[in-house]
This record gives C-alpha cells, structure tokens and sequence, in this order.
C-alpha cells in the first residue's frame, strides 16, 4: 500500500506553465461540463448511483462500469445522425423511474437492473453525442463526459454510504423520491 | 503508518517540482518534446492508458514480455516513420483503445502472447505516428529518443500502479476507467467515420494544432 501511495505522489508533477492547449483543454472541459450543466442528466446519474448501491454487489460496480459503454452507443447513434425521438423525454424518464427504483427500495433481478439503465443510457449518451461534433477536441470532449458521468455514479454511490446510519436508508429513499419529483418537472417541460 | 513512514510518503510527494516546458538547456527542447508527445496526442494518450491499464492486469509476470514487445515495436516504429510516409495511426490507436478499454472493463486475462501482439501494434501505431518534422540529425534522434522513453514509462508506470493496487476497490476503478477509455475511443471512432474532418483522425489534424509551438511533429495538414 506504502509503494502505491509512493508511486501515485511521483506521478503527480506541478502545473505546467508554458503554452495553453485551448484545443484538447477546452474539449475536455465543455465535454465534463456537459452532463453536470444539466439537471437532468445530474439527478438521472446521481439516481445510478444510489440504486447501484441498494442494489449490491456486483451491480454498485456492473452498473457504472456497463453505464459509459451503452451511452457510448447511444453517442454513437447521435453522432452519425440516427435520429433518437424524444431524447429529453427519455432524459426525464430516466428521473422518473431512477428515482422512484431507489425511493421504493426496488431490487429486481440484476439484468433487469442492467436493461432498465441501459435502456436510459442510449438516450444521455444520444444527448451527448449530438454535440460531439462540434468539440473542438471530441477525444478530450468525449473523455470529458465519460468522466463526468461516472463521478456523478459515484457521488451517488458515495451518498449511499449514509445507510449507515439509522436512519440513512430513508434518507437515501426521500432522495430517490426528490430525483423522481425533479424528472416529472422535466417532463412537463420537455412535452 | 508510522511517522517515519508518513514522513517517507510526504517527501517523495515533495519531490514533484513543477514540470517546466522548455528546458533552458539546450539539446533537451527537442528531447522534451518528443517525451511530451504522447501525452498532447489524445489518440495517443488513450491508446497507451489502456494498453498500460490492461497491462497491469495481468500482474507483474504476465506484462514484461507484452511491456517489452511494445518497447520493441515501438522503436521500430520510430525508426521507420519516415520510410512508412508518416502515416496518420489515430483511428488504428483509437480500435486498440477501444479493445483495451473493453478487455479493461471485463478484466480479460489472456495468454502472454496475444497481450505480446496487441502490445506490438500499439507500440509501431504510436511510433509511426510521432516522427518530429522541421528537425534533422542530432535534434532528431534526440526527439525520438524522447518520444520513446516518454511512452515506455507512462505504459509501464500505468501498469506499475495497477499492479500494485491490490484492495478490490482499486481494481474495481480501474475496470471503471477502462470503460471509460473504450467509451471514448467508440465515440470519436464513430464520429471519424462519420465526420473524418471534424474527428482530427484519419489525417485531417486541426489548424491549432499545427500551429501548437509545443511540440514538433510530422502533422498532416487538413
């Protein structure tokens, strides 16, 4: 453990001061940026998160390691232009049913866990993808958004953690309860 | 951990000083340029993580001979850039991230020799692909030499600390990220074929970076 925590501070140099590299930096930065600018897509993968957790192992680590590669694909589909209808209806729906998966404690059998998020996946990553092409890195912006995604899986798995407590299960609940509220809102206005 | 231990810890965290970016010795410009360039290239950069990554799976017997079989292909590369026409490796870096990514992701173990092969290519696509143009004799092979080192280590320092991390989280990460790097690499894959200029691959480089001073290398323009 000694070595590894030795080897992971060598690794870390200072800043490197000398020229910008707008490109890739200001690709990686719009594409990270991209799913926390929105609410949506916060709550929907902060949702991921808490359920991947209620859920247990393996699906606390299944879930967001299966999660970037479904949403790749749906960027994919974005990217080439196949039209997805009702992308930020199904962004919303991902809200809803998310939220209310960890609100009523759900565990249904782990490829039912994993159709039902993936399913949401291809939507996000459809949302994500259609902007790709305008990135002014896509390798660094898709970089970007992939990472982004998958901190916002683990803050989720990481509030998880207060079922801890005593009362940390409801506490996770209600959150799951808020998520689904927050998703018909975005309904309404996506309809 | 004990106080001396913790003091160990704290002095080689001491020890990163700030990575300059010119050098002011002469000679070594061209040497940190080409040591640079794997890691301003994103093709590259993804290519050689998850190769790294992967590596590092496959615990520290199973990665020399694939680690060296990269260092191998890749000075091989190196060498022949010129004679190959320095082609433009992007896409060919972005199918082995992807690959690795994946095999990342599921954690494959395969036999020394299949690792060995994917290793091989890796190494000749990231060689042919980094040739510093603009610079002759000398400077050139100072580059080169760069280039070389700045790749090996980063492969094998990625691989080092995977292999070191042995608590179940740390290897739960790593199959996270390397789906990360294939989900990145399937998605400017799919953008390259669909959009070959705006992707940067398939030798349409963007503007910036040809004229990006950082780093000398053998870009095609768009």
């Amino acid at each position: 453990m000694n070595k590894f925590i030795a080897l992971l501070l060598l690794g870390f140099a200072g800043s490197a001061f000398a020229h910008s590299a707008e490109g890739v930096a200001g690709g990686f930065l719009s594409g990270f940026l991209h799913p926390i600018a929105g609410w949506d897509h916060v709550i929907a993968m902060v949702a991921v998160g808490l359920w991947g957790a209620f859920l247990g192992r393996p699906a606390v680590w299944l879930l967001p390691v299966v999660f970037p590669l479904v949403m790749a694909f749906g960027g994919a589909l974005g990217v080439l232009g196949v039209p997805l209808p009702g992308v930020e209806i199904g962004i919303a729906l991902s809200a809803i049913v998310l939220g209310a998966m960890v609100a009523i404690a759900a565990r249904p059998p782990l490829w039912v866990a994993a159709l039902i998020v993936g399913a949401f996946a291809i939507f996000h990553g459809h949302a994500h993808g259609t902007e790709l092409p305008e990135a002014a890195s896509p390798i660094a912006y898709s970089l970007g958004f992939v990472i982004a995604t998958g901190l916002l899986h683990a803050s989720g798995i990481a509030l998880s953690l207060v079922t801890r407590w005593a009362h940390g299960a409801k506490l996770v609940r209600a959150c799951g309860g808020a998520i689904a509220a927050l998703g018909v809102f975005f309904l309404t206005k996506a309809l | 951990m004990s106080i001396a231990r913790r003091l160990h810890v704290l002095a080689l965290a001491l020890c990163a000083a700030p990575a300059w970016a010119h050098s002011p010795i002469k000679g070594i410009g061209n040497f940190y340029n080409g040591a640079l360039h794997p890691f301003i290239s994103p093709a590259h950069l993804i290519a050689l993580l998850a190769f790294g990554l992967w590596l590092g799976q496959q615990g520290l017997s199973g990665a020399k001979r694939p680690l060296l079989a990269f260092a191998v292909a890749l000075a091989a590369g190196l060498s022949l850039h010129r004679a190959a026409g320095d082609p433009d490796t992007d896409r060919w870096l972005l199918v082995l991230a992807a690959l690795a990514g994946l095999a990342v992701a599921a954690a494959l173990a395969v036999h020394w020799a299949a690792a060995s092969a994917f290793g091989a290519l890796a190494g000749l696509a990231v060689g042919l692909a980094s040739g510093p143009s603009g610079i002759e004799g000398t400077a050139r092979v100072v580059a080169l030499a760069g280039t070389f080192l700045g790749a090996s280590l980063a492969c094998a320092y990625v691989a080092a600390m995977v292999t070191l991390g042995q608590r179940q989280w740390v290897r739960v990460a790593v199959r996270v990220f390397g789906s990360w790097l294939a989900a990145a690499a399937l998605l400017v894959l799919a953008l390259s074929f669909a959009a070959p200029r705006k992707s940067g691959v398939a030798g349409s480089m963007t503007i910036e970076l040809l004229e990006r001073p950082v780093c000398q290398c053998a870009w095609r323009p768009a």
